[in-house]
Formats: structure tokens, sequence, C-alpha cells
């Protein structure tokens, strides 16, 4: 619009000068431009008065046409000026890191599928060999989520991973190319994807949607880890490179397609089915029978969000928990500390932290090698506690501590789990709070099994800002129930932080 | 007339993107959150172990508690056969048998039971001519001594119905044995098998010296189940 209001503006004088000076005085507006005033004794026959006048009329509209558009500003008697240059306006940041056991940050940014969402932060847990009612320090992991943002999160939310994987190296979309099969990178999808089940492919705030089309084959002996899903054909809407994420919203939604996945690790066994078990839950039974727990000490104070201890084992609203102080049951994975025990003792050195709550009258058992010792509990000792306080008692021997120290058990919290063996599995977890239902809001702490759930609450997540979880996975050794049906089986599960602005 | 139907369609264009964006802006709200962050432990992985036995009668090839749909094996080789007769006095039957876990948990306590033990109204075969109708796994029945040993089956150490050194051959034995008949009561042997252990006992069996006439030509039928617990 500019440009045509730039070109009329060079028109205007040229086309006055043509209509008024056309009639053979100029026969240019160079010519038009040289003219001068006439002189007294050019004037003197009544044409060339006419004429004069024509002239004067036309130079009074050239220099009026010019004043008006284009010099205005510049013969202004006076004029004053400000200018507010250099203006900028930059986001802030959301984002978030995930660290297990202290180990290296894993950040929601730099994830391959390039959204700021990064579902390959560390694996919390790779335990092995594990036997009903047995107890490992593997079997606990601490998990601290931070907002590395510039930007305070008013929600932060836990829930079950949904069933995904990632493109393969070979597998990327080309945008307006047919797509009949998705390509999954290994290790597969987690969990299992079904015939029918909706899949979204994702990267960078790019996404489209799949329909399965035919039978998913898992990995072998097991209920997961397809690397291939056959879909209903259709175009790329876009280039999906390899990384991006692959997503079955379809999902959690039942024993046979949570996220936790079971498979058969010695697998010549005839009485470990994972998709027909007669004994225990019958499709992923293992999942359905390991219990698990998060426990929360932020700023030294306590909430069970999941497990014995918190009504969020069967709802998904908080209310009061099973345990006032917030203290899930949650067994301690310790060994002793500092130079040990000996002689007559009243508490138990555990300078590494409690990965577990103690409460007060349970049973402690201390071991090293083949000689064990029973001590009582004489107080509670919350999770990150640095000392079990017992009743005095003479240790009988000694036990050693730190790297090669007696370990720690308190079978009070393995028995009372022993006997809860149905509630808070991962199973439970994962079809009670998934993405898309019963996401765990976790509010902040107000005090000890207490929330701040009003509507003025502070942000969930402060930018800096540090919450510390306990996730503990326990398989339990329920009275007089064969668990055969669980030997030789493994569970494969995730969990997901999610903060919003 | 024509600037005024551009004009037009112009604002029918910028009306037309109002309209869009109000849509979106109340409809599908949720899926273009302000700010959001996510990131996901996944591929965390719990793994049980494995408690297996495995049973092997003299030479022949072991048996293994997992091929049956319980893990409970009970068609493992018989310890003995009725090819040679006993009689009062005489030498006792014997079995070796070797006893291994072949799973990845220590078994702490193995233990032995008698599901059943059949001796009324069974009549050996090839059959006394006058059966006495007796019970040999009653009592005044067969006697039986269960010993561990070393991998030669040599040094042994008695495990029932005494423990330590030789064993007393005592009356009633495979009596008392046959009312260890279920899970709920075992003979515990009072020892373990760790991941990968092999245990050695040879078992005897033979009629005591004063056996009634009532035990000829009767036979005894039993199971003997070996059990392996966590």
């Amino acid at each position: 619009m500019r440009q045509l209001k730039k070109l009329l503006l060079v028109l205007t004088p040229m086309g006055a000068a043509a209509l008024f000076g056309g009639g053979g005085t100029h026969d240019s507006f160079a010519e038009l431009a040289n003219w001068t005033p006439a002189t007294k004794s050019e004037d003197a026959a009544p044409q060339s008065s006419f004429r004069n006048a024509k002239r004067v009329l036309i130079a009074a509209m050239l220099i009026g046409v010019a004043g008006y558009v284009g010099f205005g500003g510049t013969f202004a008697n006076f004029q004053a000026e400000t200018g507010n240059n250099g203006n900028s306006i930059s986001s802030g940041t959301l984002t978030m890191s995930n660290t297990v056991n202290g180990g290296t940050a894993c950040f929601s940014y730099n994830a391959v599928s390039a959204d700021n969402v990064n579902g390959g932060c560390n694996a919390p847990f790779a335990i092995t060999n594990v036997a009903p009612g047995t107890w490992q320090t593997t079997q606990v992991a601490k998990i601290v989520v931070q907002n590395t943002g510039s930007i305070d999160a008013a929600k932060l939310y836990l829930y079950a991973s949904e069933i995904s994987g990632k493109l393969s190296a070979t597998g990327g979309l080309t945008q307006g190319s047919p797509v009949s099969s998705l390509s999954i990178a290994s290790p597969g999808m987690e969990g299992t994807v079904a015939n029918g089940d909706s899949i979204t492919v994702s990267y960078n705030g790019k996404s489209q949607n799949f329909v399965v089309n035919g039978t998913v084959t898992a990995a072998a002996n097991s209920n997961g880890g397809a690397t291939t899903i056959p879909v209903t054909t259709q175009n790329a809407n876009f280039t999906y490179p390899a990384g991006s994420t692959v997503t079955d919203t379809s999902g959690n939604t039942a024993t046979t397609n949570t996220d936790c996945f079971d498979t058969r690790t010695s697998t010549n066994f005839n009485f470990n089915s994972i998709s027909a078990s007669t004994t225990q839950q019958a499709y992923n039974p293992f999942c359905g029978a390991v219990l698990m727990w998060v426990q929360e000490l932020t700023g030294g104070k306590t909430y069970c969000w999941f497990g014995k201890g918190s009504t969020y084992s069967t709802g998904s609203t908080p209310s009061l928990t099973e345990d006032s102080n917030g203290r899930c049951v949650a067994p301690i994975a310790n060994v002793v500390g500092g130079s040990g025990i000996s002689g007559t003792i009243t508490s138990i050195p555990v300078p590494a932290g409690l990965t577990g709550n103690v409460s007060s009258g349970d049973s402690i058992v201390v071991a090293q090698g083949s000689t064990t010792q029973t001590f009582t509990a004489s107080a509670a000792a919350p999770v990150g506690s640095t000392a079990i306080p017992v009743n005095s008692l003479a240790v009988s021997g000694s036990f050693t501590g730190n790297a090669v120290g007696a370990t720690l058990t308190d079978t009070t919290a393995t028995g009372l789990l022993d006997s809860n063996a149905t509630t808070d599995t991962i199973t439970n977890f994962d079809t009670g709070h998934h993405q898309s239902a019963g996401r765990v809001e976790l509010y902040p702490i107000a005090s000890n099994g207490q929330l701040d759930t009003a509507a003025t609450h502070a942000s969930e997540l402060a930018n800096s800002g540090t919450r510390t979880f306990y996730v503990g996975v326990y398989l339990p050794k329920p009275g007089g129930q064969n668990q055969n049906g669980l030997q030789g089986l493994a569970s494969t599960f995730g969990l997901t932080w999610h903060m919003d602005q | 007339m024509r600037r005024h139907s551009k004009t037009w369609q112009l604002k029918k264009v910028l009306l037309s993107m109002l309209v869009v964006g109000g849509l979106s802006m109340f409809t599908i709200a949720g899926t273009f959150a302000s700010l959001n962050s996510e990131s996901s432990n996944a591929h965390g992985t719990i793994q049980s172990g494995t408690l297996t036995l495995g049973n092997k009668v003299g030479t022949a090839s072991a048996c293994f508690s997992y091929t049956a749909a319980t893990n409970d094996n009970a068609g493992c080789d018989a310890l003995f056969t009725s090819s040679t007769l006993q009689y009062p006095g005489g030498a006792a039957y014997t079995a070796h048998v070797t006893v291994s876990n072949t799973g990845s948990i220590a078994g702490s306590n193995l233990a032995l039971y008698m599901p059943s033990c059949n001796g009324s109204g069974v009549t050996a075969s090839p059959g006394a001519p006058s059966p006495g109708g007796g019970n040999p796994c009653a009592a005044g029945g067969l006697q039986l001594t269960i010993a561990e040993t070393d991998s030669s089956f040599a040094n042994p150490s008695c495990v029932f119905p005494n423990f330590g050194g030789a064993c007393v051959v005592a009356a009633n034995t495979l009596a008392f044995m046959a009312t260890k008949k279920d899970t709920a009561h075992l003979y515990s042997l009072n020892e373990g098998l760790a991941v990968g252990q092999t245990r050695y006992y040879t078992i005897s069996l033979q009629l005591p010296s004063t056996a009634a006439n009532s035990l000829q030509g009767e036979e005894a039928v039993f199971d003997l189940t070996w059990l392996l617990s966590q």
C-alpha cells in the first residue's frame, strides 16, 4: 500500500503538469522546472497575461502538492521528538530436570523429540532376582524433580507413563508419503499395543494421529516391546524424524493395556504365563503383584503420594492419608553407617539418611553374613533420618559400618506390605493414575501429612525449586499363597512428571 | 466500486480468521497449554528370581520341578521297585538321590513329605500265594533311614530318623514319615540349598527282623516329595 502511495505521489505533479502545461507551453516536466517569472515586456499581450496566470497556478499547485505530501514535516517552525527504540520482549522458560539417585540430571528440553517432553530419563530401577518378601537396597530410588526454567509451575503432576516408544533410526516419516506401519526403536513400545488403538506421532509441536490396523507383535516372551505397528494408511502431515515420540493413547485403562508389561525371563517354565496366569492376575501378573510407593520428603515435610499410607492408592482426590504423618509403609534399604555398632546401643547410625520410614515399635533386623540381631525402634524415624532410635540393647558381637556395613531391614514394614498385597500394585497405579484420568497433583505440603490444596496455594514447583521423592517397589509374600506363577518374570514400567505453567 | 469490493473481501478474510482464532481458543484450549514441561523415568524393571529343584535317582537323568505346570513335578523316577523281595533281617534296599537348586534364589529350607503310603490291601507282585493282610506303611512295618553323603554317596550323616552320625534303624519309621503327608506337616532336613548347590542322600528301607507274618506278600507303595522353600 505504501509503495502505491509513493507512486501516486510521483505521478501527481507529472500528471498535473501534463494536464495544464500540455497546451504547448512546456514540452516537458524539465522545461517546466526551468521556468522563471516573465519580465514586464513579455506580459504585453492579453494572451500572454493569461498564460502567465496559468503558469502561476501550475506552480502554486505543484508547491502545494509537494508541500502537502512530501515536505510537510521539513518546514515546521518548531518541532520536538523522542524515540523509544530498541524495545525487546523475551519469553521465560518452563523446563524441568529429573535426577535419579544423584546421577546425571535429565532435562525436559533436550529430548530428541524436541518438544520439552523427555521420555528417556534414567530408569529408577533395574532390579533382578527378586524373591517374595525380600528386600534389596536397589528397590528404592531417590528422584529429585527440579524446575530448571524461569517461570513458576502452577501445577506439578505424577502419573503412569503412557504406552510409548520412539521412531527408529530408519523409521522417520516423510511429509506427503503414505504411512502404513510405524517402526519403533529398541527396546520397542513400553506396554501392550492392540489392534484399534489410537497412536500419536509427535515431534517439535507437530503431531499426527494413526489407528492401529492389525495384530501388533510384541517382543518374544513379552507383552510389550513391539517394534512394528501396522496402522491404517494415511499420508504423513509432516516429516517426523527418527526419535519422534510414538504414543498409544488408548492405554492404561485395563490390566491388559497398562504401561507396565511383563516379560518371561525364564522361558523353560510352563507355570509362569504372562497372558493367562491361573494363579495370579491373568495378564501381566508380575505388574499386578509388585507393590509400589511414592514418598515425598521436601523441606523436611513428608507426604505419602501412593502406596500403603496414602488414600491415593484407590482414589484420585487427596484427603486424609492413611498415615496422619504422611509416611508410607516404606521398608528401609540402608546399611549401618559410621564405625558400626557394638556394645550397648540406643541408636543405629544411618548417616546416609533412611530411604524408608521406621515407626515406633518396628522390628529392625541387623544382618551381616550369617549373623543377625533384632532391635526394636523406640521412636519413629521418617525417611531422611540419620539414625534409628532403638530400645537399649547389647549388641551380640559387632556389626561394621559404611561400605561394608551390616544391612538393616524393617521386618514390621515388610510384614505390613505382605498383608497388603493387592491394593498398591503397579497395575493399579497405571490404571488409576494416568495421563487422561487420575493424575496425582502434587500439591505443596503444608505440614507432615497435610497438603495445601487451597485455590490460592503457592506454585507447586517454583522456578529453581526442587521436590524430592523416594519411589520403592516390593514383591510381597502373602501368607499361605503359592507364588510360583511369578517366578522368572520381569516387569517394565515408567513414571511421568509433568509441570504446567 | 471495485475498491469497495476488495475491502469487503479483505474484511471477509479478517472475519474468518477471527472466527477460526476464536474457535480454537474456546474449543481446543487444552491441546495448546500455554507452557508445559515433562520428563519420564521409563523402562524401570523389576525381575523375579527362580527357585527350582533338580532330582536325580542313581545315575538316571535329572528330573526338574519346573517341567510341571506348578513347579511341582510328581513324575520323577521312583526310588525303589519290587524287583527284589524283602524278608525279615535281609539287606536293606538303598537308593541314591541327588538334589540340586537349579534356580537363582537360595532355598532356606529343604524338607520332605510323603503324600501317600499305601500298604493296606496291596499285594506284592509277584504276589505271595497267601498275603498276610498286614500294612507295611503302618506301625511295625518298614524301617526308613535317610542319610546325607558326599558326592560319592560315602561318609553318611543321618538326617532321619536321627540327625548326625550313623542312622539308627528304628521301628515304625516309615509309618512316622507317612504322617508327614503334606506341606503343613513337613519333615525338615534342617538345611537349605544355596543357588547351584547339590546335596546327596542315601535312602534305605528294610523289613524289621521282627516283622510279623502278616507282612508276608504285602507291598508298600509310597510317594516321597522333596520341597525346597525360599
